[in-house]
């Protein structure tokens, strides 16, 4: 029943997967309740997941607080809801990780890195995260080419006795927080819906923080740091009987903000501002061509705009006003094969093409051909998940002016396998490896004087060997425990040396990652419609630079990664309120890459409490939710200088009809 | 870095108008006769607030962060350029854009003091020279700013060429280094003209591509650091600025990252990042003669410099070494180059200031 049931997790059942990801996941969260809850435990590769209902329970308004409660995760956050945030997996960098929205992955070939804070939670079905390359197969070839992925997958409607639905919201909290949402589902005929959803997010972003500059402590407030964004989106789905699926979205996303810049000593001036835009259409077709032939296809143009202001009386005319255009236009087919009783085969074909240019003088205006090339074998039986691909990569870039890099071609291959030990027991054992890489970004290679066009593509190679363990305990409903240890290396990373007078871009480093993984969850039904979720997650992570023997920091932990985190929740469920708590806690890092004292950035531990309660009318619901965030008023930077928020208030109200 | 050029700007002066100022200015500077520490600037790394002041006390011992001991709080962000004048040290700090004018027998801090333009915006200091009782300092907006020693407070500014960056004076003027940095693609040619009695712009020079760093000697000539783009055969050029003519030449045989004066001898470092070489120049300024391609003569490496400084009474020569973030190094050597000792830093240690009993 389980194995069934969480069939969406799993290549050979693709089938009839992507199809029934929706009432899958609904069914999760209403119906299964004494049931074992949808298994990532069966994965050959960690792969953690979070769905509407454990969004909802625990009461996670945003992505990054929902990524945080996964382990093995370091989420890099400048603090405020317009500061940046970013996602690395297991050390090895946020340009390693790839975040896709309804399958299509969201790049930015400038950063190489995808802010999260810019995805919005409310129209969201489910996050999952995978490390190394995940079973679910019948994938984009770009879904293969990162050293983990985030997968953001967004709400379909289901409608049984209405033919539309309405949601509307309304959050507003401290610090000038108002974010009205909107969303419209309609039925259009038997075969076709629509959903529509915008919504609109401000906040002054001014919160008070501490400030410790040896005897001088002051109170001071985060000036600069405020947002205001629109965002909006409209889908089509449709079912054309034998011919397939077929999906439509469109989005649009509009924002401005300040960029408060690190707090600096003795002076509080802060005059860069932030302009974006993205648009993007994207489409979806799959059909199941035959019981054993199923073909996808996908589509994606996507436009972003972006201008930054700095205003600074260094510049001789008080200010600096870029703006930067990058469009990407992309490809993907992929079909699955079942080539036998246990045993599928994918092939996936992904081409696009990415362009910069911006308002900056000698920009060399480059255009990247990129064309990945997936090749997956998975057998899959009750006991035994083996898979193996191999990823064919081919870039060519072309410049107006200016070095351009050499073509690059590349095989990245990946191997694992999930193997449960005894039939009548849910006790696997797993191992994986995976050889992947990035290629520099257009930063990397073009920015002016610091770019380097003959930078390498920088290497991430993982291993992970895992045990997981599911199953019923007397009292309990359900107990998930997964134990994972890994080793990854990265090589040639790409880092900015200075070199007398300006920095520069170089292929100098390397950095040997060792740690280990634990996840627990549990329910346990307490009295009648009472019931405790709980989970728990820790990760110890040893990554050391070994890049350079001379070096002071050779064989010293790098930058921002905890040696011990972990996280603890817990949800109570009962008939009149929901209570939730969430607690984060990160030890000692350091802010540069020497292991000393000064450079040292406090453990820490937060807190959040959210209390929920939805009533239900006929056939509307109401759900009121309220929030208290670092209860303990904790002063605390993720990223030095950079200080997050103390204790902060919110409230949200949600109607659905 | 050119920590010591103020020693022989201070001397010259010293000697032309005694009891220049009230700032007790030592009449017989020219010959101190012994150091009794040294104080090194650490600049730091961009938006770390990590820039602090290290001190070399007479017997070797070092104290990591003397600024921060003796005043209990941090020198604030990316520390640029440290002299001393008189009986006090005047840093300036880019990021933080304060000036922190401190006593310089014991590091307290007597003064911070921030430029306010018309506007109400804060200019970022950048690099000082001093002459005749007044410290001048190059602000990135553009100006060059007269600080009184004894009321430790801005008297003027004078309009300069865009963010100018090094200073020096000879020959009744002050010559700034005017980089342009910030307005790509914008570049700079030029060296500004201050005439230091009015306190006004007499005329602009023009010298090879991005000038960034200036110097004199005592014959009142003036050598000019021009990084070109950073990468081809102009980058890193050092042009000589006739003392009477104006007339601009190249100096020939080398290039320059940054360098010290003393005692009309120049210490020039310059890191060939792409030729992974490093050079140690020594330069006779007042005879033009290059006097050795290496003064590190005992086979010491010390890859990617960015501090230089001179002991004015034994000629020991610091270099101070680091890759920003981590701690720096700081390699002592006679006047003959041998290593006689090296001590770590804060971050990216860039000026030396050498204290003395006189």
């Amino acid at each position: 029943m389980s194995g069934l049931f969480c069939a969406w997790l799993f290549p050979f059942a693709a089938l009839f997967a992507q199809v029934d990801t929706t009432t899958c996941h609904q069914l999760s969260g209403v119906e299964v309740v004494g049931k074992v809850r949808p298994s990532t435990t069966r994965e050959s590769t960690p792969l953690q997941v979070m769905d509407k209902a454990g969004i909802e329970r625990l009461g996670v308004q945003d992505l990054s607080e929902a990524v945080k409660r996964f382990s093995g995760v370091t989420v890099q956050d400048y603090g405020g809801i317009g500061g940046l945030k970013t996602v690395s997996v297991r050390s090895l960098g946020a340009k390693h990780t790839a975040v896709s929205y309804d399958g299509v992955t969201v790049t930015d070939a400038q950063s190489g890195q995808v802010d999260i804070s810019r995805f919005s939670l409310d129209n969201v079905d489910m996050i999952s995260l995978s490390i190394g390359q995940a079973d679910d197969i019948f994938q984009t070839a770009r879904m293969y080419a990162s050293a983990g992925a985030l997968s953001i997958k967004t709400s379909r409607p289901v409608f049984t006795d209405r033919s539309y639905h309405l949601k509307a919201q309304v959050k507003a909290g401290s610090f000038g927080l108002a974010n009205p949402y909107l969303r419209y589902e309609q039925k259009l005929g038997k075969k076709w819906y629509t959903s529509w959803h915008g919504d609109y997010l401000r906040a002054d972003g001014n919160y008070p923080f501490t400030l410790v500059n040896g005897n001088l402590i002051e109170k001071k407030k985060r000036y600069n740091s405020d947002i205001e964004s629109w965002r909006t989106e409209l889908n089509f789905t449709g079912d054309l009987g034998k011919f397939g699926t077929l999906s439509m979205k469109g989005y649009y996303f509009d924002s401005h903000r300040g960029l408060p810049g690190s707090v600096i000593f003795y002076n509080d001036y802060s005059g860069e501002r932030l302009w974006d835009r993205n648009a993007f259409a994207q489409i979806h077709y799959e059909n199941h061509i035959t019981e054993k032939f199923t073909f996808q296809a996908q589509a994606k143009y996507n436009y972003s705009w972006m201008r930054h202001l700095d205003v600074d009386n260094k510049y001789e005319s008080g200010r600096q006003d870029d703006r930067y255009t990058q469009k990407e236009y992309y490809l993907s087919i992929s079909g699955l094969y079942s080539l036998a009783d246990h045993l599928s085969l994918v092939v996936a074909e992904d081409y696009f093409i990415n362009s910069l240019d911006n308002t900056i003088p000698e920009c060399p205006f480059p255009k990247r051909y990129t064309s990945l090339t997936a090749l997956a074998i998975q057998y899959k039986d009750p006991r035994l998940t083996a898979t193996t691909s191999l990823l064919g990569t081919y870039i060519i870039e072309n410049v107006e002016r200016g070095d351009r890099p050499s073509d690059r071609k590349r095989l990245s291959p990946a191997v694992s396998l999930s193997w449960r030990v005894l039939s009548d027991h849910n006790f696997r054992l797993r191992a994986s490896y995976k050889d992947i890489f990035r290629v520099p970004t257009f930063n990397d290679l073009y920015y002016l004087r610091i770019g380097n066009t003959n930078l390498k593509p920088e290497r991430a190679t993982q291993y992970n060997v895992g045990m997981t363990w599911s199953g019923l305990l007397p009292f309990i409903n359900y107990l998930n425990v997964s134990v994972d240890g890994y080793y990854n290396r990265v090589s040639d990373k790409i880092v900015a040396i200075p070199t007398m007078f300006i920095w520069k871009m170089m292929n100098m480093g390397e950095v040997s990652i060792g740690g280990i993984d634990v996840n627990l969850s549990t329910e346990v039904p307490l009295w009648k419609n009472i019931s405790l979720t709980g989970q728990i997650s820790y990760s110890w992570q040893h990554a050391i630079d070994i890049t350079d023997e001379t070096e002071k920091n050779y064989r010293d932990q790098i930058p921002y990664t905890p040696k011990h985190s972990g996280n603890f929740s817990a949800a109570l469920q009962m008939p009149w309120i929901n209570i939730s708590y969430l607690l984060t806690v990160v030890g000692d890092r350091y802010a540069s890459p020497q292991n000393i004292e000064r450079n040292l950035i406090d453990r820490y531990a937060e807190q959040t409490v959210s209390l929920n309660r939805t009533f239900t009318f006929g056939s509307c619901s109401l759900r009121l939710q309220f929030d208290i965030i670092n209860i303990g008023n904790i002063n605390y930077d993720v990223v030095k200088y950079y200080p997050m928020p103390g204790r902060s208030f919110r409230g949200g109200l949600v109607f659905i009809y | 870095m050119k920590k010591n050029f103020y020693w022989f700007a201070c001397a010259t002066v010293a000697l032309a108008f005694s009891s220049c100022n009230d700032d007790k200015i030592e009449p017989d500077i020219e010959v101190p006769t012994e150091v009794t520490g040294v104080y090194i600037l650490n600049g730091g790394n961009y938006g770390e607030n990590n820039a602090g002041i290290s001190y070399l006390d007479s017997e070797g011992k070092v104290t990591e962060d003397i600024f921060k001991k003796q005043n209990n709080r941090a020198l604030g962000d990316m520390g640029q350029h440290m002299i001393k004048y008189g009986s006090k040290l005047y840093v300036s700090m880019y990021g933080s854009k304060t000036v922190e004018i401190l006593d310089a027998a014991d590091a307290t801090s007597l003064k911070q003091l921030t430029l306010t333009d018309d506007q109400g915006a804060i200019r970022p200091p950048r690099m000082f020279a001093a002459y005749n009782g007044k410290v001048y300092l190059t602000t990135f907006d553009g100006y060059v700013a007269k600080i009184d020693t004894a009321s430790m407070a801005v008297e003027g500014y004078v309009k300069v060429g865009p963010n100018p960056d090094g200073i020096t004076i000879a020959n009744g003027r002050i010559y700034t280094a005017d980089t342009d940095g910030m307005n790509w693609p914008s570049q700079s040619t030029r060296v500004s003209v201050v005439d230091i009695n009015s306190f006004e712009f007499e005329k602009t020079i023009t010298v090879s591509l991005n000038p960034n760093y200036i110097y004199s000697d005592s014959d009142g000539d003036i050598y000019v650091i021009c990084m070109s783009d950073y990468s081809d055969d102009k980058s890193y050029i050092v042009q000589r600025i006739d003392a009477k003519t104006d007339e601009v030449k190249t100096v020939e045989g080398i290039k320059a990252y940054k360098m010290t004066v003393a005692d009309d001898i120049a210490y020039i470092m310059f890191n060939d990042y792409y030729a992974n070489e490093v050079k140690y120049y020594k330069y006779d300024l007042k005879n033009e003669k290059l006097l050795s391609d290496n003064f590190i003569t005992d086979g010491t490496v010390v890859s990617s410099p960015n501090g230089i400084g001179v002991d004015p009474v034994t000629g020991d020569i610091y270099v101070g070494k680091s890759n920003k973030n981590n701690n720096g190094d700081v390699y002592v050597f006679s006047s003959e180059g041998k290593l006689k000792s090296q001590f770590e830093t804060l971050p990216y240690p860039v000026d030396f200031v050498f204290t003395t009993n006189k």
